[in-house]
């Protein structure tokens, strides 16, 4: 039991880092992309071929995490005005075309049959307590990009992200490119989603094209949509909801005489309307979106130099 | 500061602008007025880049500007509004006023974590600004509220503050008072004054006449595309065609 809840978390902590990347582009910025799994492949890939051959680890998660977000610049440029339908569409076939190739091609990473006997990172020191280990790995890794996204969505960097949600007029009539705004954003969400790639292999020890089919993708947005896209911690709390119910449901087959592949399907149709049920009755999700304001510290500030202004009107005098 | 020349834009068959030629020299207060559908926001949207122009000239400070994306053209020194205000209804109003400064450090996603003091500073030096202009129009008890709580009226200060904000030198206004009540607007062009006075270039567009002779000092009219007069506001008021655009040309119109 205590394996199978550490075995949750750490799930829900990878994948919770891989939906909170694509929450920064769809739920923040408002870009559609229905191919986030693929930058979550290049990240385990890159890595696995790294520490496969005997180079360390942090050089493979590096290594991902630029290949992730060289990718989604190299997709970005040439789609025009990186408009959020055609985002849309070009991150889908993007997606789809580099997993069909690593699907058959043998020299690079064994096609089909993936890549096995991925190296876990100082798993000789840790021994049988290995997987705490990684649990704690992988939630400080959760916990740092949870806090730089919540620093950056506040930083002016983030409110003009925000407002591209809603306005790219705007943004545009005050001298900013959106364009620009949209591919950094873009390579960032890219480089996150290949930070959790570079966790999810070794954890595994394989990883085959099949991890990363658009299935995949459209698990990460349910975890956005069910959490509530645009709120990070409902993103963490719906990668969790969801991953719980993924790894649960497996036991459903010890009291269910039903084939197993019949209740695979019928695990991904649920999960499918989950998402159209919390469409319909509950869009802003578990934890709505919450009001955004200058960061605590400058708010007190300006409230403290308001009164004082207050009081010194009082006093008869002005300026 | 700004000029304009032989500037044709053709939707398919319509021509939409025909030969404009307009210049705003540096701290006048322009007007551009025109009955609905004679091209006024066309003529802005192709001075700010968001459209191009199919033949013709716009420099702007001595520099041709019609090749240039709009954001480049902004960032020159062109703050404008919209006729339907272009606000971000899910951000506070302070945050909305924090969107327009150049410059600003945060702007860079690395310097967010590399210079963090150095931004928050920043940030805190403009909310200073932006209170007072949001002092001057009357939205400061909104300050920290959504921008989607405002009303109407209140959107349109609300862009206006934030183009004031953007600091541009100048200031292009598309319909600052249209679907305002009587005093609002008079309260709105008593800001556009005060800016004004205090150095700013501006080019209002309106359809009311009465609204902008007042405060303007050169008015441009355009009527199907085409400049049919320009003049002082007293020389306009009372031009036979100018009458007869707004008017139409049937009845007989005592002058």
């Amino acid at each position: 039991m205590v394996e199978f809840i550490i075995y949750t978390l750490i799930m829900t902590a990878i994948f919770a880092i891989v939906a909170l990347s694509l929450n920064l582009q769809a739920g923040i910025t408002g870009l559609s992309n229905f191919g986030q799994a693929i930058f979550f492949a290049i990240g385990a890939y890159t890595s696995a071929l790294i520490t496969l051959n005997g180079l360390p680890f942090l050089l493979g998660l590096f290594l991902g995490m630029v290949l992730s977000a060289l990718f989604a610049l190299l997709i970005a440029l040439p789609t025009p005005g990186l408009r959020d339908d055609y985002w849309a569409i070009v991150s889908i076939a993007a997606a789809e075309t580099l997993r069909l190739f690593i699907n058959n091609e043998r020299w690079l990473a064994e096609g089909p049959f993936g890549l096995r006997g991925i190296p876990r990172p100082l798993e000789a020191l840790f021994g049988t307590g290995y997987n705490w280990f990684y649990l704690v790995l992988s939630l400080v890794c959760l916990a740092i990009v949870f806090i730089a996204f919540e620093l950056l969505i506040q930083s002016p960097f983030g409110r003009k992200l925000r407002a591209i949600r809603e306005s790219e007029a705007m943004i545009t009539a005050l001298g900013r490119s959106v364009f620009r705004y949209k591919i950094v954003t873009l390579m960032i969400s890219g480089a996150v989603a290949g930070l959790a790639g570079s966790l999810y292999g070794p954890y595994l020890t394989f990883i085959s094209p099949e991890h990363f089919a658009p299935v995949v993708t459209f698990m990460i947005w349910s975890m956005v949509i069910v959490g509530g896209s645009g709120n990070n911690l409902g993103v963490i709390l719906g990668a969790f909801v969801i991953t719980l119910f993924n790894l649960s449901t497996r036991f459903v087959k010890d009291w269910l005489l039903l084939p197993t592949d019949l209740l695979a399907a019928l695990r991904t149709l649920s999960i499918g309307l989950l998402i159209v049920v919390f469409v319909l009755l509950r869009p802003q999700g578990l934890i709505p979106e919450k009001r955004r304001s200058l960061l605590r510290v400058t708010r007190e500030s300006l409230v403290t130099e308001r009164k004082e202004k207050q009081s010194h009107a009082g006093g008869g005098k002005r300026k | 500061m700004l000029v304009v020349e032989n500037v044709n834009k053709s939707f398919g068959g319509v021509k939409a602008l025909r030969d404009i030629s307009l210049r705003v020299e540096k701290g006048s207060l322009i007007g551009l007025i025109g009955p609905n559908g004679s091209g006024k926001s066309t003529l802005f949207n192709v001075i700010t880049g968001v459209l191009s122009k199919d033949t013709g000239n716009i420099t702007f400070k001595g520099k041709r500007i019609d090749h240039l994306p709009p954001h480049n053209i902004a960032a020159m020194g062109i703050s404008r509004t919209f006729q339907v205000p272009q606000i971000s209804r899910r951000m506070t109003v302070l945050e909305n006023m924090l969107l327009a400064p150049m410059g600003q450090i945060g702007d860079n996603p690395i310097r967010v974590f590399v210079n963090w003091k150095a931004w928050r500073n920043q940030d805190r030096t403009l909310a200073e600004r932006a209170e007072e202009i949001l002092e001057l129009v009357g939205l400061i008890r909104q300050s920290d509220e959504l921008a989607g709580s405002l009303a109407g009226g209140q959107l349109k200060l609300l862009s206006l503050a934030v183009a004031l904000m953007n600091d541009g030198e100048l200031l292009m206004l598309d319909e600052p008072t249209a679907g305002v009540d009587l005093a609002l607007t008079d309260q709105i062009m008593g800001y556009l004054i005060q800016a004004h006075g205090q150095g700013k270039t501006l080019l209002i567009v309106e359809h009311r006449m009465r609204v902008i002779s007042g405060i303007c000092q050169y008015v441009y009219v355009l009527d199907a595309g085409e400049v049919i007069a320009r003049g002082e506001p007293s020389e306009i008021q009372n031009n036979p065609q100018v009458i007869e655009a707004y008017l139409g040309s049937k009845k007989k119109v005592k002058v």
